[in-house]
Parts: C-alpha cells; sequence; structure tokens
C-alpha cells in the first residue's frame, strides 16, 4: 500500500485552472494519479478536461468522495487553501507552495493536527507512490516521474531537487521506492520527518528507510530518535552542505540560534552513532543503500 | 537573513511596551555632537548596520563629550562589519548596568514551534557556552508566565529579576506574532541601578515571506542604506545568492541541489565561487543576472550550469541559457548539465548550438574543472 497515498486515493486540486494548477493535474492524471475534482472559487461548474470544477472543498467533496488535495496555490494563500481542505475533512492535503509565511506554516500546522490530518510541505514537490504497469500509482506535485520506480525503500527528503537525483540514480540500478515524501525545506513544516518515518514504519511494502538531509535545522536528529527503537527498519542517509562554510547559512533557512548542531559534522555523527548508514557524498549512495537493503530479511 | 538596524527594531519593542534608552539616528559627526549635548555624555555611538557583534568590529564606541561623539561618528562609520559600512550611527545616552540577561522569541528547532529563549549571561559572546534555556510558547502565542519563571530562574537568572523578565518576554512574543518575525531577540536586556529591565540592544529579523503585509518593515528594508548587495539582488532577480569567493562559477537550482554541486566541486579540490539557485526566476531576467554576476567577478575563471527541474522544464532552461549566453558573448567556459522534465528537449537545444549536455552530474563537475586554467594563474583581469 505504502504510505498516504496510492493509486485508489481520489485527489482534489485547488487551483486546477492555474498555470501551475493545470500543467501539473495533466502531469499527475498521466501518471495514473485519480484526479476527480477541482477547486476554484468562482469557477465552479465548470470543467477542467474531464474533471468537475466546483467553488468549495466542501462542495467539491460531497459532490465526488474525494479524500486528498493538492493545493496548487501561491504562498500567500496557500495556508487559507489548506485550512478549508482541512476544514472540509480531508486527512491528506499537500501544499506544494513556497513563499508560505512562517507564520501561517505554524497556524496550518496546528490546524492539521488538531483535524488528525496531514499536511505535507511547504515548499515540496509532493510525495509519490511510484506505479508499473501492474499496479497502479500516483504522485501528488510535480516531480518528475521518470525518477521512479516501485520498490521498497521509504524515502523522505528536505530538498525536492535533490530528491529527484537520488531517486534517479537508485531507480537507474534498480532499487525502487515505496513512497517518496517531500516533507519540504521550510522551517515550519507540516509532516515532520520522525512522523514520515513512523508511517514508513508500519507500512508492511517498506522494508528499508532513506532520509534525504542538509545543514540547517534539526530534522535529522527526528531520524536518530527513530532508529533508537528496538524494531526499527534498516536506515541510510545522504546529507548534503559538507562544503558549506561555517557560520553561512545558505538556501533553505538554516538555524537562527548559532551553534554547530545543525551543521553537517555534527549531524553525520549523531546519525552514524544510532547505527544509522550515512553516505559521504553523492557517488557513495548506492552502495550505501543496497548494503541497507541487503540487511533487511 | 535580514534584520531591521537596531534604530527600528527598538522604536517597534517600545510600541510594544519594551523599556528601551532614549536614542536618536545622526547622519553626520556634527549631529552625533549635537546629540551628545542634548543628551548628556558619556553617550553610545553605535553603527547602524544590518549585522550583528557590531562592537567585535569597533562599530560600538562609547563617547565622553560631545567632541568625542563626532569623532566615534567618524569611527563606527569607517569600519567594515560584515562587508558593510555604517551611513549614520546610534545614539543613546550610556546605560550603567549591574547585570546583562539574554531573552528572545524565536523558531525552536527541535519542535518546529515558537519558543521563549533565556539566559543569564547577554552580551557580545552569549554564543560561548552560556546555558540559555528554552520555552515553548502556547498554540495561541501566549507565554506559560510561570514557566518561563522556573525555567528563568533554572537557568541563572536571579530571582529579584524575574518579575520584570515576564512583561519584555510577554511583549517579544506578541511583537513576534504581529510583526510576522522570525527572530525577536535583545540581547543584552540589562539590570540598571533601579532594578529595570532595559533592551541595551535589539534585533528583529523579518519573515521575508511575510514582507506584502507588513509595509512599514517591508519598506524599511528596501530602503535600508547600507544594504546588503544579496538582498537588493535577490529582490531584483530572485536569486539566491551567497558569495564565497572561489574560481568556479557555479548556477544552480533548488538548494539541495545547488549544496550538493558545491560538495561535489569541493570534492573536486575547487572552490566555488558561490551559492546561486536561480530555481526562484528560472527566465531569461534570472539567468541573465546570474550570468552577469558572475562575468563581473574577475575571479571566475569557468562556468559551470546544473539543474535537475521537475517543476522547471529543462528544454526552456536550454533556450533560455543559449540566448542568454549568446547575447552576452561569454568568454569564460560554460558547461552544462541538465537533466529531468524534458531532458530531450534540452539535449537538442544544446547540441544545436555546439553546446554538449552532461546528463551526469558527476561528468558535468569533472568537465568543468577541466576547464578551468591550472591553479595559480592569474586571476583574469576585467
Amino acid at each position: 500500500m505504502s504510505i498516504l497515498a496510492d493509486a485508489k486515493t481520489r485527489v482534489l486540486v485547488q487551483g486546477i485552472t492555474g498555470r501551475q494548477g493545470s500543467r501539473w493535474t495533466d502531469g499527475m492524471t498521466g501518471y495514473g494519479t485519480q484526479v476527480v475534482a477541482g477547486v476554484v472559487p468562482g469557477k465552479g461548474g465548470t470543467t477542467h478536461g474531464e474533471v468537475p470544477v466546483f467553488d468549495t472543498v466542501a462542495e467539491a467533496v460531497d459532490a465526488t468522495g474525494a479524500d486528498a488535495a493538492v493545493a496548487f496555490v501561491p504562498g500567500a494563500g496557500a495556508a487559507e487553501a489548506v485550512t478549508e481542505a482541512v476544514e472540509a475533512g480531508l486527512r491528506l492535503v499537500v501544499c506544494p507552495a513556497d513563499g508560505v509565511p512562517l507564520h501561517d506554516a505554524l497556524r496550518m500546522r496546528r490546524t492539521a493536527v488538531a483535524a488528525g490530518a496531514v499536511v505535507v510541505g511547504p515548499n515540496t514537490p509532493g510525495l509519490i507512490t511510484p506505479g508499473s504497469n501492474t499496479a497502479g500509482g500516483a504522485k501528488l506535485g510535480f516531480m518528475p516521474g521518470l525518477c521512479y520506480r516501485p520498490g521498497n525503500l521509504g524515502v523522505v527528503a528536505k530538498s525536492g531537487s535533490l530528491s529527484y537525483e537520488v531517486c534517479w540514480r537508485l531507480t537507474a540500478v534498480g532499487i525502487g521506492q515505496s513512497t517518496v515524501v517531500g516533507i519540504g525545506g521550510d522551517p515550519a513544516k507540516g509532516l515532520r520527518l520522525g512522523e514520515t518515518l513512523a508511517l514508513f514504519h508500519d507500512d508492511p511494502e517498506t522494508a528499508a528507510l532513506l532520509v534525504v538531509g542538509e545543514i540547517g535545522g534539526a530534522d535529522e536528529y527526528e531520524a536518530v530518535e527513530y532508529a533508537r527503537r528496538p524494531d526499527a527498519k534498516p536506515m541510510a542517509a545522504f546529507l548534503v552542505g559538507r562544503a558549506a562554510p561555517a557560520g553561512r547559512r545558505l538556501g533553505h533557512a538554516g538555524a537562527l540560534v548559532t551553534g554547530t548542531r545543525d551543521g553537517w559534522p555534527a549531524k553525520v555523527a549523531a546519525l552514524r552513532e544510532a547505527g544509522i548508514q550515512v553516505a559521504d557524498g553523492l557517488s557513495e549512495l548506492i552502495e550505501v543503500v543496497g548494503g541497507v537493503l541487503a540487511a533487511t530479511s | 537573513m535580514t534584520q531591521l538596524t537596531e534604530d527600528h527594531a527598538k522604536r517597534l519593542l517600545r510600541r510594544y511596551g519594551v523599556s528601551t534608552p532614549d536614542g536618536r539616528r545622526v547622519g553626520s559627526a556634527g549631529e552625533a555632537r549635537q546629540a551628545a549635548a542634548e543628551f548628556g555624555v558619556p553617550v553610545a555611538v553605535k553603527a547602524l548596520v544590518p549585522a550583528g557583534r557590531r562592537g567585535l568590529a569597533g562599530g560600538v564606541v562609547r563617547a565622553g563629550d560631545p567632541g568625542a561623539a563626532a569623532d566615534a561618528f567618524a569611527t563606527v562609520t569607517g569600519v567594515e562589519i560584515d562587508g558593510l559600512r555604517a551611513r549614520s550611527a546610534y545614539l543613546e545616552p550610556w546605560t550603567a548596568v549591574a547585570a546583562e540577561l539574554y531573552l528572545a522569541v524565536t523558531l525552536d528547532p527541535d519542535t518546529q514551534r515558537p519558543a521563549v529563549l533565556v539566559g543569564a549571561a547577554g552580551g557580545v559572546d552569549v554564543e560561548a557556552g552560556q546555558r540559555i534555556a528554552r520555552v515553548g510558547l502556547r498554540d495561541d502565542g501566549s507565554v506559560p508566565v510561570a514557566r518561563l519563571r522556573h525555567t528563568a530562574a533554572g537557568a541563572g537568572v536571579p530571582a529579584g529579576d524575574l518579575g520584570a523578565l515576564v512583561p519584555v518576554a510577554v511583549a517579544l512574543a506578541r511583537a513576534y506574532h504581529a510583526l510576522d518575525c522570525r527572530l525577536v531577540e535583545v540581547n543584552p536586556l540589562g539590570r540598571t541601578d533601579d532594578g529595570r529591565l532595559v533592551a541595551l540592544d535589539a534585533r528583529i529579523v523579518p519573515d521575508e515571506h511575510a514582507l506584502y503585509r507588513q509595509p512599514e518593515i517591508r519598506n524599511w528594508l528596501h530602503t535600508a542604506d547600507p544594504r546588503p548587495a544579496e538582498d537588493r539582488l535577490g529582490e531584483a532577480t530572485g536569486l539566491d545568492y551567497v558569495p564565497l569567493a572561489g574560481r568556479l562559477g557555479l548556477i544552480s537550482g533548488g538548494a539541495g541541489m545547488t549544496m550538493a554541486l558545491m560538495d561535489l566541486v569541493a570534492a573536486a579540490g575547487e572552490t566555488p565561487s558561490g551559492f546561486l539557485d536561480c530555481s526562484a526566476n528560472p527566465t531569461r531576467a534570472g539567468y541573465g543576472a546570474a550570468v552577469d554576476l558572475l562575468t563581473a567577478d574577475p575571479r571566475v575563471a569557468a562556468i559551470l550550469v546544473s539543474i535537475f527541474g521537475g517543476g522547471t522544464q529543462v528544454d526552456r532552461v536550454a533556450r533560455t541559457l543559449v540566448a542568454v549566453l549568446a547575447e552576452r558573448q561569454v568568454d569564460r567556459p560554460v558547461t552544462v548539465r541538465l537533466m529531468g522534465t524534458n531532458v530531450d528537449g534540452a539535449d537538442a537545444v544544446l547540441a544545436e548550438a555546439g553546446m554538449v549536455n552532461h546528463r551526469s552530474i558527476d561528468a558535468a563537475v569533472e568537465a568543468a574543472v577541466a576547464s578551468l586554467p591550472p591553479a595559480g594563474t592569474e586571476e583574469v583581469a576585467r
């Protein structure tokens, strides 16, 4: 079944008629995702190809039985769109938008947690359960399908672009993925890294885990926490930012409280100490992941 | 991450009830002299730059008379702090304090929730080994006061200061939310002889994603003088740029892949010219600005463009790159690696322009490093 979404998931796309929304919806349906509805305030009653469009998420859910949403809505309006979806009863909402204000992201997560829903993102390409000719897959987001193939490695990543490179390499040597989840690079996330690992832990189709991380923040320590479980699944990790000069904040917001804990050496040391196999560089990735998969029984 | 200057940060915090010394922004030695005469000496003369640790860089001077204040203005506007030179200074009556605390509200990276940070030894070297304790805010943004008192005491804050500490923490938390901040920090929070707590310095780091709804802060940031060049560049072009002074110019997409590229370049024994992520503006204007940035840098001897596009269609990137390079007649060697959505189209576009698309990032890094002149060659004069 993999985690969160698969070919049976009935997906609703907020912003389906926008430039991003329409392009990525076509990409999702082309991959096999069941897109059953679109939501664009003021465009209710129209269609996007075969997909009926509604004014509100509640109306769309009522009419189509959608059970998940992807919000292709720009950053300033994204949290509101996601909140509307959660309030309408959806238990999975993917929020690809970048530029979501920090305090909106905090509010979005609180709403989701209170409702028992999962919000993936913000600032992520989304999540994908790879499909094959025999078992349908689904993607909720805009990652390029060519990077993925079905398998039993669960992947969780902070960086979208890096997750493409990593999965493309794995796929090329036949290492397939159960589900690949982009939790995004923002400091206040929806679904957390540790929560994703817990979902993979309970998924019978996931035999081993890969964490794709980086400098900044403390997410990777959630993997250390998970690995302390006596029944933890074998885990590999790959972190970028090794060459970043100390004290400089690059790209995704680094921690504002200075220290060494969010640097590459501290994270890698902690991961290794917990028994997680860490690739020193991209070129060691396949070997390390292969080793971890061989450890599954 | 850009912060407000001290004068603006203090102005905002005063609105929330935080005590600060009187202060005045001055734009000349003459104004400094005048302000010192009016405040009474001694005064603190501080460089107005959006940077921390000004004291260590010579950007904070105590002046004992108006003449010294005028000299101090020249001193603090003459030093470079984080690559910036102040155009104006902030004058305050010198405030004698018996103790210095640390107080801030920011996201706790472990919980990814806002927290109050409190320490008993504020001042410039706050990072050096002091115990900073954290108290998470409630879901509604309020400060759990009893827990704050208990935690602050445990961190070494004297019992006599706890009563005065609480309203300052509450004020910082309110400002943090209302002003869409990433960080609100008072360091040091000083205790005067009469037991009051006064913000001797203040730092506010706004959330760049919320500037659209914080017009006063947006205006201050955009009209700041000096303003970090990378900020101005980011606002104008969408490029996310951190210069690093190496000779291999990198243009990349996505923070993670940019860091991965830098790691590969470093492993090959070279230094990147910087972290340069174009993903926010993958257009002619964006790539044009990136190429211009690199070609204007005399240290950059070769350029490597590496994009793995998911949302970004790399055949369009190829077309844009070819046009941008042709327009500028770039004379440094350019190595390209495009992969992802529409990569076959990218191959064709580049081939037509007589360029190779290195599908593998390892091959691209190797080719780019090989395209550099031998190490030690004089930097290219322009």
